[in-house]
């Protein structure tokens, strides 16, 4: 189980995953977390259980305990949501041209800025920078454009 | 365009994993907990589209004390019924999970970690942005009602300490408390795991 999940880690950080692109895209927290949970469960249990994860508590556990297997998801959990958390923090910087030339008129809230620039007929036109930036933001894929 | 396509798979995907998984999708009353959710349920779940998540004053302190004193008059062992004082939150955009926790305890289980991360996902999503939302611990019946009062408290703020710490959701979108064994899930069997879960309630904008 331990080596399905050494591998599993070695492979997601050798290649990009096939539905990403090898510029953009970071998993969803979800998806991070499953990797994680299932190459770090046993470890966990083992070293770590009952440790909070309030105040890097958790991730001091692991630098001390982990195996390779869990350690290796460990950094792959990290880097893909601080890659998440930075799209989305940057996500108005770098769509704030398109946003302006196709959504001007849209009011923020309710997401109706995401919707407007997700409609096919925008989304043709949106940059290639704030596109890749919201796929990394994890906020493409996720609504559709009808929704209220 | 390739770039395009791929989006539209992966739309499509989403759309047919979606279809899959609607059978269990928690829809507030007669809603089912799940362990096994998409971020895309959870945003969908907790949008407040509906006209109920108007902007609603939750006192936890005021709940708690109510609940207090109904134990304490009631003395029994289980609650009567659900109690009265929650019926404003009915209604409301509401999402349940089923996470683990080990007997006793208010340490989330790693597998129950990818269930609070998807919650993390819609948390974090814009439609979604702006609004509070009220996470409620329960417990089964087992053991004594104010005990679980406590115990439940301790494990939404367990969930709510890994949304903040890990993922960096905004502590001013939670409010966290506990409802102990007084609003069971399934009042037919009161003991079963099914009653330990933690809601997600869209209490509306900040």
């Amino acid at each position: 189980m331990r080596l399905c999940a050494a591998i599993l880690a070695a492979l997601l950080l050798a290649v990009p995953l096939s539905s990403q692109t090898a510029t953009a895209q970071s998993m969803s927290f979800g998806e991070a977390t499953e990797v994680w949970a299932d190459a770090c469960t046993s470890d966990i249990n083992r070293h770590c259980k009952g440790v909070r994860p309030g105040g890097d508590r958790l991730t001091a556990c692991l630098a001390e305990n982990a195996g390779p297997a869990c350690s290796a998801a460990t950094r792959l959990f990290q880097e893909n949501r601080n890659a998440r958390l930075a799209a989305q923090a940057n996500a108005r910087d770098a769509c704030l041209v398109d946003v302006r030339r196709l959504c001007s008129n849209f009011r923020e809230g309710q997401a109706r800025i995401l919707r407007c620039l997700m409609r096919d007929e925008n989304f043709r036109r949106v940059s290639n920078k704030c596109r890749e930036t919201l796929d990394t933001a994890g906020w493409l894929d996720t609504i559709s454009v009808r929704a209220n | 365009m390739t770039q395009f396509k791929t989006r539209l798979n992966r739309r499509l995907a989403l759309a047919i994993a979606a279809a899959g998984l609607v059978s269990v999708m928690a829809w507030g009353d007669g809603a089912k907990a799940q362990n096994r959710i998409t971020s895309q349920e959870a945003i969908q779940s907790l949008n407040s589209t509906a006209a109920t998540a108007t902007r609603i004053g939750i006192d936890t302190v005021a709940l708690r004390d109510d609940i207090v004193t109904r134990i304490k008059a009631e003395g029994t062992e289980n609650s009567a019924g659900d109690p009265p004082v929650l019926d404003v939150l009915k209604g409301l955009p509401t999402f349940i999970v089923q996470v683990q926790f080990d007997l006793d305890s208010d340490w989330l289980r790693p597998e129950s970690w990818v269930t609070v991360a998807r919650i993390a996902d819609a948390l974090h999503h814009p439609l979604l942005a702006g609004n509070r939302f009220l996470i409620v611990g329960h417990t089964d019946a087992r053991g004594d009602r104010l005990y679980n009062l406590e115990l439940s408290e301790r494990r939404a703020l367990s969930v709510a300490e890994i949304l903040i710490s890990t993922f960096q959701v905004d502590p001013n979108m939670l409010v966290v408390t506990g409802l102990g064994e007084e609003q069971l899930f399934n009042r037919d069997s009161p003991d079963d795991g099914v009653n330990r879960r933690v809601e997600f309630i869209n209490i509306g904008p900040q």
